[in-house]
């Protein structure tokens, strides 16, 4: 569902974006791991991309990433790419206004949306034979990695807020400066 | 936008989450289905070939990076004088681990004429240029592949003599390596004092464990553990790490034994992966040399890559 609230990124903007996660989960990730613990760039933009786009784009661009952090990592093929596309249609199906209220309630939604993410691809992983230990991933992988994917969904955010209040309704734009 | 009561909006939302949830289900059944040199497994490999270059220029740009993250996971060790003096007691820690099954090895077999030695290995030295691009695998990647002669299987060893993995997967120049610690990896071992096998397998956590030593075996915190060779896997005798923990309760059938790693997971730029024996090698170029009258020099420098040392 559009909503009335929240920016409307561009196509332009969401291939930049997305090509731009690629390179940064590619290039940068490994480089900033803690205790081991990569970021998801690709998490997070599609996060934060679903948060400023419509179903289908959103959906599409869930899939893709998805897919292409499959190839890159070592887990199994498709894993990702179905948590992405479930992740990214639920968060652009949602009522945007809602998310919109403040700037606590986007940052706690990042974070749950993170969360979504995460668990979704441990129980995939638990229910295909790539993890035989459901609860210790839920504490080594699934919490850090949903912290530090929050942190940079939110930085993501700021940068997809910041360039596309053009786009946002003339009378909502008080609420951002 | 306003809402339109007479258009079906989330219908094409929700056939293109159908559709994608299918396809992502379907990939996903072939690729566990599908054996190592599958369509998909070689759609990966050939993303790897491709993204290589990537991960090296990222090697390079993430380096400050990686200080930080370093410095943030690995407080206590900060100091360029205490990272010293720890990789000089692997090095040390490894050797002697080596020096002791040689010389066991020796008192046991020393009347025995021509026995084949087992540790003439030949390995090929290689630079890491990824470790680890998400949080469930512990992996690495590192710049030479097919190119150099290596194949999927093949032991790697840190610079030290530690194992600390085997090739995953291999494209024309790089290959992924996954490490012991990985919970994925598991295989033969056995302890050094009393030649008592079992399991190593790492975990979630990164935590190596020997697996299936039954409660009467002796076994004291600091014994080396070493690969048996069993399965042909691994070749015997490569220095695994060491006995830090013993847990055994009477009702248990088998010991919890927690062992150290003598590589330590991150801390390694370059790794050596070992490609055949010196035997093995010298036999194939043997073979080669009476097989092919036309004298191939190709086939020779296939099994011989640049920059190989010896084990």
């Amino acid at each position: 569902m559009m909503n009335n609230t929240m920016p409307q990124a561009t196509p332009v903007f969401t291939i930049v974006g997305s090509l731009i996660s690629v390179l940064l989960q590619l290039m940068l990730a490994p480089s900033i791991a803690v205790f081991e613990v990569a970021p998801n760039f690709l998490l997070c933009f599609a996060v934060v991309n679903a948060m400023f786009t419509g179903v289908i784009r959103a959906t599409s661009v869930g899939f893709i990433l998805g897919l292409v952090y499959d190839l890159i990592a070592q887990g199994a093929l498709g894993a990702m790419a179905l948590v992405l596309t479930i992740v990214a249609y639920a968060i652009s199906s949602l009522n945007k206004e809602a998310i919109s209220i403040s700037w606590t309630i986007q940052a706690l939604f990042l974070l749950l949306s993170a969360f979504a993410g995460e668990i979704l691809y441990a129980a995939e992983l638990a229910v295909i034979g790539y993890d035989d230990n459901f609860w210790l991933s839920f504490g080594m992988r699934v919490i850090p990695t949903t912290i530090y994917c929050g942190l940079i969904g939110l930085i993501i955010f700021l940068i997809m807020n910041r360039l596309n209040k053009n786009k946002r309704p003339e009378i909502l734009r008080s609420k951002f400066k | 936008m306003a809402l339109n009561p007479n258009k079906p909006k989330r219908l094409p939302g929700g056939v293109l989450l159908l559709v994608f949830c299918i396809l992502s289900i379907v990939l996903m059944t072939l690729w566990v289905r599908e054996g190592t040199t599958g369509p998909l497994h070689t759609l990966r490999s050939g993303v790897e070939t491709v993204t290589a270059p990537v991960k090296n220029v990222g090697a390079v740009i993430g380096a400050p990076f990686r200080a930080v993250g370093d410095l943030i996971t690995g407080v206590s060790t900060s100091t360029s004088t205490v990272e010293e003096l720890r990789i000089q007691n692997e090095k040390l820690a490894s050797e002697l681990i080596r020096m002791e099954e040689y010389r066991q090895e020796n008192e046991r077999l020393s009347a025995l004429l021509g026995l084949k030695d087992a540790y003439g290995l030949e390995s090929v030295g290689a630079r890491v240029i990824m470790k680890g691009a998400d949080a469930w695998n512990r992996v690495i990647t590192i710049n030479k592949g097919t190119a150099s002669g290596f194949t999927v299987g093949m032991p790697v060893l840190s610079a030290n003599g530690g194992l600390i993995g085997q090739i995953e997967s291999v494209s024309y120049d790089s290959s992924v390596v996954r490490l012991i610690t990985d919970e994925k990896s598991g295989v033969a071992a056995f302890i050094q004092s009393n030649r008592t096998e079992g399991i190593w397998a790492g975990s979630v956590d990164g935590v190596l464990h020997l697996e299936f030593i039954a409660g009467d075996v002796e076994v004291k915190v600091g014994d080396p553990i070493i690969t048996s060779g069993s399965g042909g896997v691994f070749p015997k005798g490569l220095a695994i790490g060491e006995v830090a923990s013993i847990e055994f309760a009477p009702a248990d059938v088998y010991k919890t034994i927690v062992v150290r790693p003598i590589s330590r997971a991150g801390t390694y730029e370059e790794v050596l992966v070992i490609t055949g024996s010196e035997a093995e090698i010298v036999a194939a170029q043997n073979t080669g040399t009476t097989t092919d009258t036309a004298g191939d020099a190709s086939s020779a420098e296939a099994q011989q890559p640049e920059g190989t040392t010896g084990g």
